[in-house]
């Protein structure tokens, strides 16, 4: 089949909707399919909004195009006979965003106006996928409670699980992500003031706020952790991290209120090795359940503290949990086998 | 500097301005800049659809970006402000293959019309841009004819002067590039046919269609040639391919009255062979010269096999032809960091 | 919500009056109102009437990000309605209270000084023979013309993104040229207090009254020719105008009522407030005739509904959509011959008089509550509002096609604004 992905994108930000469609069409090309990936730019200008909208709208892939598949907003009105969307977020500050300090315009009429379209046009060009997918049931709810759309859990895998293992429960937790403020490193220092057990940190992974960076190091000499976390602010690659994850105790990751589940996570299990979130880290807890696979604690330093040291002493049980994060992968389809079957049914 | 390559996109068809515009991204990025390419979809038939296809390029916004350097209709409509235009082609339905008779644009007053819209938005564009640049002398020249106005001619260079690093002259004439009727392939083999001297032919390179390579074939097995004629047909490796220019005595490419230098005549000028070409080949003879940089034909198999057999008999000929063109070549400095230098100035 | 509200604002004006009671009522609804007055000239100088709105010129350009949304009343008189700068698009939702408003077109025409702009808008909206009728119409007979072939409703209307309109007949006319939504809303006018019945002159003369500003339109010289026509119209009906009249109309009428023999003829000229409520008052029979009718719903005609006593109205434009048993209506083929018919047969009974005036009254009471008016107005604000959206973008989608040279009206256009339309059914 020739399968055009698109997505919007904006230039020299590489960000999770990037990796989905990537992955995708290598996987896509794996089975035999011929695939274009296209990018197509957005700027959320609330002027510039609706003739944005109707630069996707008038897109005609009908010739030469079997089927499409459409993954950040608004590819999703790009009208092609067979599309599938896989939804991973909507635009926003129009939506549950709405009522947030980040909507910087007022909340008049002219602009509820604006919100009204922009939904219409969602709903209308959503209706017409042959169906929609999304990556999370955080995402699957907003749909359905905005947009009035039904939608089914499509869990983005990673591309290459089988290069994590794992070789032993060691000494470290590790957590292996972006560093920003949402990801919050700091509660996780935080909550090593507080370990009773000897377990060490690390902390790796670029940043776009220097300041933040500036602020974990200044946390960790302060609290003097220097000797137990370690924090390199550098790009790690996928060998450096499947080495790390294979002799790690478990890994933490712990956003607020994200959406998915993230590729730490997936990396995690896919190393077997517990992962350890909180309960108000969104999407994460839709992978993790309690002392099945991992911890969701409270966001709390000291109940972190107590959950690192549980499993230092009890490498048993992560041994369990770890080998359950690698179950649950499987409990929930996280493959492309499945992916591919649901897209391109 | 961040630098955005802006190209139009025909879903599953990949040709010379596909390679081009990949290869940028990557000099880009090797030569100082942090580039990314951005494929438009275009879909240009009915004739009618081209003016939605403009509307949809002028519709996007570009964020995040220093520099945009822009390759061809309706791509490099998308506003910007100073992009900097490489043209590799017009829409040359609204133009000259409209004088000639070949374009889908009817030749009535709605074909007018459309002709007129495309002609006034790209005299808007190329009047904002910051520089103008045309990928060949005809390209240039098309551009004044129509449109009146100036360029500086920027030529593709060789991707991957390296291989062609050139070898002891071999027993054989090296016909590359894509092979079709306008090519003129079969010119050779006919000339073969009347060869006096030993030397042999290989045409190497991907067939338009199969009925291409079949009519190659075809010719071979009746002019008996099976033996003297190899043809190595179908997508190759750059390494295949300058194997094979390295190793020949001399190469040969006679298109019909090509825009430009073309490929293998470069490539040929590189490894300092000499070139076989015809007198109504365009372009290519820019650079080849008779018995200077090469040998100039009638476009008739008795002509070509006379210049084989001379350059088979006079080695000497051959090596100092193949050292004109090798030197004539170099002092273009036609490379990648010289043109990204250009574009970026 | 905050609305700025372009109208007239004297007390002459029906339509300053209109808006004085609906912009009450939007502010008891809530909203903020801001009145922008839209005459010129020495009518921009007349008193306002009394209003808990601001009240400024619309000349000083209002600050469109000041409001949620404009609405434009529009009327036939320049010196009323020029004050609103027509500039391509008005981002605002106009009030069609008269459907032909050629006169206001004329009178923004004069301002431009450009005579070639007014034709090209002729041409391109009624075609080249119709341009040729705008050209050498003569006065007398412009305004019937101008009903007939050039009503110029269109112009404004598609500088608007959205509309109101106040009857059935002129829907279609103003929503095809109008990009956004158009919504018919019956006019809702308060006028005066109703009136009892009884008649006070004891003159034994059955009094008929017409009221408004005398010109051709109100078909007087009908009403005398019809008077003329049978010994006891003449001998029994006496004859009252009221409204401001030239010198020479007067004359003109007047000798007209002297060649037909009509003695029972008066015209009062402009009368005060208090003085129309009298002469209504002392009325048997009011005779509001319009050929050709300009307004988009009458306001004049409610008033004499509103007063209970029977009315003869000509059968055309919003006249005609008032419901048939009311008011008596003449065929405008056949003026003399059929008000001679309605006259006599009103004549001969008092009851018939008595019993279409109260049913007449009845339901012109229905129709004038502005309370209405601001609720249903503003439903279709809001839809406006969450219009004009989609008529920026499509407008922004216009513009770059006129750039490249193609025609507003190019199928280019028209296959975007189905696009339009398939994004987003609802509006």
């Amino acid at each position: 089949m020739r399968v055009a992905i698109c997505s919007s994108f904006v230039p020299f930000i590489h960000g999770g909707g990037r990796f989905i469609v990537e992955w995708l069409a290598t996987k896509l090309r794996e089975s035999g399919h011929q695939v274009e990936a296209v990018y197509l730019p957005f700027v959320e200008i609330n002027e510039q909004i609706l003739p944005q909208f109707l630069s996707y709208r008038l897109m005609d892939l009908s010739q030469n195009v079997d089927r499409l598949i459409t993954i950040r907003a608004p590819a999703h009105l790009i009208p092609h006979p067979n599309k599938k969307v896989w939804f991973i977020h909507h635009i926003r500050l129009f939506y549950d965003l709405w009522e947030s300090p980040y909507r910087k315009f007022p909340d008049d009429e002219r602009h509820r106006g604006l919100r009204r379209q922009i939904m219409e046009a969602d709903q209308t060009a959503l209706r017409e996928a042959r169906q929609v997918f999304t990556n999370s049931q955080v995402v699957s709810r907003r749909l359905q409670t905005y947009n009035k759309i039904e939608s089914e859990v499509l869990y983005p895998p990673l591309l290459e699980p089988e290069r994590f293992h794992c070789r032993e429960y060691g000494d470290e937790v590790v957590y292996l992500s972006r560093v920003e403020h949402h990801k919050r490193q700091h509660l996780l220092i935080e909550a090593f003031r507080y370990v009773k057990t000897p377990v060490k940190l690390r902390l790796c992974g670029v940043s776009s706020n220097s300041s933040y960076v500036l602020q974990l190091r200044l946390q960790i000499t302060r609290h003097q952790l220097l000797g137990r976390v370690s924090f390199e602010n550098r790009w790690v690659s996928e060998e450096e991290k499947s080495e790390l994850l294979a002799g790690a105790l478990c890994s933490a990751y712990l956003p607020q209120d994200e959406d998915s589940y993230g590729y730490p996570s997936l990396e995690s299990s896919s190393a077997e090795k517990a992962v350890l979130t909180t309960t108000d880290s969104g999407g994460v807890t839709e992978l993790v359940k309690d002392r099945y696979n991992g911890r969701v604690v409270e966001p709390e330093p000291k109940a972190l503290a107590s959950a690192i040291d549980e499993l230092y002493e009890n490498r048993e049980l992560a041994r369990q949990m770890g080998q359950a994060a690698r179950l649950r992968l499987t409990e929930l389809n996280i493959n492309w086998d499945h992916v591919l079957t649901r897209l391109l049914s | 500097m961040k630098v955005l390559v802006v190209n139009s996109l025909a879903p599953f068809l990949h040709g010379g301005a596909e390679e081009l515009a990949n290869n940028l991204v990557q000099n880009l990025n090797r030569y100082g800049a942090e580039a990314e390419l951005l494929r438009i979809p275009f879909s240009w038939d009915p004739a009618e659809r081209l003016l939605e296809e403009m509307l949809i390029c002028r519709q996007f916004q570009l964020w995040n970006v220093d520099r945009v350097i822009a390759l061809r209709f309706p791509a490099y409509l998308v506003p910007f402000q100073r992009k900097t235009l490489w043209i590799l082609h017009q829409f040359r339905q609204a133009y000259d293959l409209y004088d000639a008779g070949q374009s889908h644009l009817a030749s009535d007053a709605r074909g007018t019309v459309i002709r007129e819209a495309i002609r006034t938005a790209d005299n808007n564009c190329f009047a904002e841009a910051r520089h103008l640049f045309t990928n060949s002398p005809v390209t240039a020249e098309r551009l004044k004819r129509y449109n009146g106005f100036d360029s500086v001619v920027l030529r593709p260079p060789l991707n991957d002067p390296e291989l062609f690093a050139g070898d002891n002259p071999g027993n054989y004439i090296f016909a590359g590039g894509r092979i079709n009727s306008g090519k003129r392939q079969h010119l050779l083999v006919e000339a073969m046919s009347r060869v006096k001297s030993s030397v042999n032919l290989v045409i190497a390179g991907p067939p338009d269609q199969p009925g291409d390579a079949a009519t190659l074939r075809e010719l071979v097995a009746r002019h008996n040639l099976g033996d003297r004629v190899t043809l190595d047909l179908g997508l190759l490796s750059r390494h295949k391919i300058a194997g094979y220019v390295n190793g020949a005595l001399a190469c040969a490419y006679l298109p019909f009255d090509e825009d430009s230098f073309g490929y293998v005549t470069m490539e040929a000028c590189q490894a300092g062979k000499p070139m076989i070409t015809s007198s109504d080949s365009g372009g290519v003879l820019d650079l080849i010269l008779h018995e200077d940089t090469g040998m100039v034909c009638e476009p008739d198999a008795g002509s070509l096999a006379e210049a084989i057999d001379r350059l088979a008999h006079d080695r000497n000929l051959s090596r100092r032809l193949g050292d004109n063109a090798r030197n004539r070549w170099l002092s273009l400095n036609l490379t990648w960091e010289r043109t990204v230098e250009r574009l970026l100035s | 919500m905050k609305l700025g509200w372009a109208t007239p604002f004297n007390a002459n004006s029906a339509i300053a009056r209109f808006s004085a009671d609906v912009t009450r009522e939007l502010i008891a609804l809530g909203h903020e109102v801001t009145i922008l007055r839209s005459e010129v000239g020495e009518d921009l100088a007349l008193p306002p009437l009394p209003s808990n709105a601001p009240i400024i010129s619309a000349n000083r350009k209002w600050n469109a990000d000041k409001f949620d949304l404009v609405v434009i009343n529009i009327g036939d008189n320049h010196a009323y309605h020029g004050g609103i700068s027509l500039n391509a698009k008005l981002h605002a939702v106009g009030i069609f209270h008269d459907w032909c408003i050629v006169n206001l077109f004329n009178g923004w025409l004069a301002g431009t000084r450009d005579q070639f702009q007014g034709d090209e808008i002729v041409r391109r909206l009624y075609g080249a023979a119709v341009l040729r009728q705008f050209q050498e119409a003569s006065p007398r007979d412009f305004l019937e013309i101008a009903g007939r072939l050039f009503p110029m409703t269109e112009w404004y209307a598609e500088r608007l993104d959205g509309a109101l309109v106040h009857s059935d007949f002129y829907l279609e006319s103003v929503r095809s040229a109008c990009p956004g939504p158009v919504m018919r809303l019956p006019l809702a006018y308060a006028g005066r207090t109703p009136m009892d019945q009884s008649p006070r002159r004891t003159d034994g003369l059955i009094h008929v009254l017409t009221f408004g500003m005398v010109n051709p339109n109100k078909r007087i010289e009908s009403v005398l020719r019809a008077l003329a026509a049978r010994p006891e119209l003449k001998e029994r009906i006496a004859y009252r105008v009221a409204g401001s009249v030239t010198p020479q109309e007067r004359t003109r009428l007047e000798r007209i009522a002297a060649e037909c023999g009509v003695t029972h003829f008066h015209l009062e000229g402009r009368v005060s407030d208090d003085l129309l409520d009298k002469l209504i008052r002392e009325s048997d029979i009011i005779c509001c005739l319009r050929f050709p009718a300009l307004e988009g719903s009458s306001a004049s005609v409610l008033e004499a509904m509103q007063s209970g006593r029977p009315v003869i109205v000509t059968d055309t434009g919003c006249y005609a959509e008032i419901p048939d048993g009311l008011v008596l209506k003449i065929r405008p083929q056949a003026e003399i011959s059929d008000l001679q018919q309605h006259l006599f047969a009103l004549l001969q009974s008092p009851d018939e008089r008595e019993r279409m005036g109260q049913a007449a009254a009845l339901w012109a009471r229905d129709q004038s509550d502005p309370a209405r008016y601001a609720r249903d107005a503003m439903a279709h604000f809001q839809r406006v509002i969450t219009t004009q959206p989609l008529l920026r973008c499509a407008e922004s989608a216009g513009r770059e096609a006129g750039l490249w040279g193609l025609e507003p009206n190019d199928p280019f256009l028209r296959r975007v604004a189905t696009q339009f339309e398939n994004l987003w059914p609802k509006s």
